[in-house]
């Protein structure tokens, strides 16, 4: 059993096939690319597996649980956890702040308990609070930890995004993009950072642009072209397969 | 900083001291009814910054201290309860009643939500005015409302006839408020609703849900404008159906504007420093008080836009150069 299967996956909006039949799986300990050129179906896909965007036909399963149809946070719940291709963090709060959210719903506060600041409570604030810094520790932030996120320089913003998705123990952790708008060096930074994740026992679904970098870490890519599934393989036989260059015509590799 | 140490909590604590001396210092009856009018406003200003707290502002929030109002009038003139009793009853009442209707309204954000709280407003004030009349009283109301009493044999007798009965009660209850949105905004519990304002979409990818964050802060504002909303009705003696409308609300959300937005003591601060600008110093302005009442509100919202709240921080800032 993968840890993620989509099977049949179709989206109609309006009589446009965002999505036609798409069919692949996720297996444990992966890190999968998800490529094409604009327009292709990755958004939807990655916003249909993440929960906001409603399947026309077809199933996803999740660990052998169906997926499709359930509240994103249901779905984050269950452990797999997105990051979104624009920057996204709690700006007004503390770096270490919005890593012990991503950590919240897996904390084990209830409201009664937060209200009256029961020992128990206290406890778990302190062990979140040292679960927070072990992350801010592995992603390089451990010196900024007080600092207000939408202060942080961009490259800075990425890594908190990915530690508060951290934060929140996924199993299957899908990224959009994170390289976006980012040099050279914060490029190798994450995808050094990306396969220490990868280590620790997650599985990482990628859809990202910069070729370079999806050939260099990933075990398998997808490629998707106008709603279906056009290619599939390991990065070697992808940047060879002619219906890839085909699409990506004019698109430097 | 040691010397911080001492000089708030000293502040705090004479503060304190002079609040329960005050009916001591003046027996006035006008000054102290407008105290009492002053602490259900804090509370109900408070309740319109828990819900703020959760990223949307509340148009129909006075149609929920209408529900406390008339839950805790009925409670008490029909099923002979206890004020001791209706009064949390009502808070309840309030808060339950607040969640099919934050459950419909909170799916919308801006200018969706205010529309659809704005429109529950209405239907309250309808529906208080034409409907059960023998029960709500109509547009008239229900008047001759009880007071409060406590009888412990030979222990206390209060029969709150006298206004300064009332000022304690309220004093008593609004700083019960404060500090439980004290306590709340500091908590685990303040934290996810300072998150759910900013990016709830980022909320919903850790597995926060939204819409229960925001059920919460929509019943913890409306439990405690069922406890305004009782104070009010058995205060005044007299509650209408207009008393509850939009137009009721439009002060208090001056009061949390000026004051400051999103901070605890905010809403207390700017309730308490406008409602004695209008009832004690513009009085004598006679047909001016208004005018003058809106341009101080336009200029300090045009100079401090985070709210009187904001004050100390900026003469530091400007002391500081």
């Amino acid at each position: 059993m993968a840890l993620l299967e989509v099977r049949n996956l179709t989206k109609h909006f309006g009589g446009l096939a965002a999505l036609d039949g798409l069919d692949f799986d996720i297996h444990e300990g992966e890190i999968l690319g998800l490529i094409g050129p604009n327009g292709a179906g990755k958004t939807t896909v990655f916003n249909m597996i993440t929960g906001p965007l409603r399947h026309t036909h077809g199933e996803i399963l999740f660990m052998g649980k169906k997926i499709t149809g359930l509240k994103p946070h249901k779905i984050a719940g269950l452990g797999a956890v997105r990051t979104f291709q624009v920057t996204t963090l709690f700006g007004d709060m503390t770096v270490i702040q919005n890593v012990i959210l991503g950590g919240h719903q897996k904390s084990g506060i209830g409201f009664w308990g937060a209200l009256w600041n029961t020992h128990f409570t206290q406890s778990k604030e302190i062990s979140s609070r040292k679960e927070a810094k072990k992350i801010l520790e592995f992603m390089g932030l451990k010196d900024q930890e007080d600092e207000l996120a939408k202060n942080l320089p961009h490259g800075h913003q990425r890594r908190l995004e990915l530690a508060i998705a951290l934060a929140a123990k996924p199993k299957l952790l899908l990224m959009d993009e994170p390289l976006t708008g980012m040099n050279h060096e914060e490029v190798e930074d994450m995808l050094e950072r990306i396969d220490r994740i990868r280590e620790e026992g997650r599985t990482i679904l990628l859809v990202e642009h910069n070729m370079r970098a999806v050939t260099s870490i990933c075990d398998r890519i997808i490629v998707l072209s106008f709603g279906k599934k056009i290619a599939e393989g390991s990065p070697q036989e992808i940047i060879q397969n002619e219906k890839v260059i085909e699409a990506y015509l004019g698109v430097e590799a | 900083m040691i010397k911080r140490d001492i000089v708030v909590p000293t502040c705090y604590t004479g503060l304190l001291i002079l609040l329960f001396a005050i009916p001591l210092i003046t027996q006035e009856p006008y000054t102290l009814h407008i105290l009492c009018l002053i602490g259900i406003n804090i509370i109900f200003a408070c309740s319109i910054n828990a819900i703020l707290n959760v990223g949307e502002l509340n148009l129909g929030q006075a149609a929920f201290m209408g529900i406390g109002a008339y839950s805790s009038t009925l409670l008490v003139m029909r099923l002979h309860l206890s004020f001791w009793f209706a009064l949390p009853i009502a808070m309840i009442i309030t808060a339950i009643v607040s969640l099919p209707m934050g459950y419909v309204t909170l799916r919308f954000k801006g200018a969706y939500f205010l529309l659809f709280t704005f429109l529950f407003a209405e239907l309250v004030r309808v529906l208080l005015s034409n409907f059960w009349i023998g029960l709500f009283g109509g547009i008239p109301g229900l008047t001759n409302i009880p007071r409060p009493f406590i009888h412990i044999r030979s222990l206390l007798q209060v029969n709150f006839s006298s206004k300064a009965h009332f000022y304690y009660l309220i004093l008593i209850l609004t700083l019960f408020t404060i500090f439980v949105m004290q306590r709340i905004d500091r908590s685990r519990i303040g934290m996810v609703f300072k998150a759910i304002s900013q990016s709830d979409a980022l909320a919903e990818s850790i597995g926060i849900s939204s819409m229960k964050v925001k059920l919460l802060g929509c019943a913890m504002g409306c439990f405690f404008a069922g406890m305004a909303g009782s104070l009010y009705a058995h205060f005044v003696g007299v509650i209408t159906p207009p008393d509850f409308s939009l137009h009721a609300v439009l002060a208090p959300i001056a009061y949390v504007v000026v004051g400051g937005i999103g901070s605890v003591l905010g809403p207390v601060i700017g309730t308490v420093f406008l409602m004695m600008l209008s009832h004690f110093f513009l009085r004598q302005f006679g047909l001016y008080e208004l005018l003058i009442y809106g341009v101080i509100i336009v200029f300090i919202i045009r100079f401090m836009p985070e709210g009187l709240i904001s004050l100390p921080r900026r003469l530091r800032i400007k002391l500081g150069k």
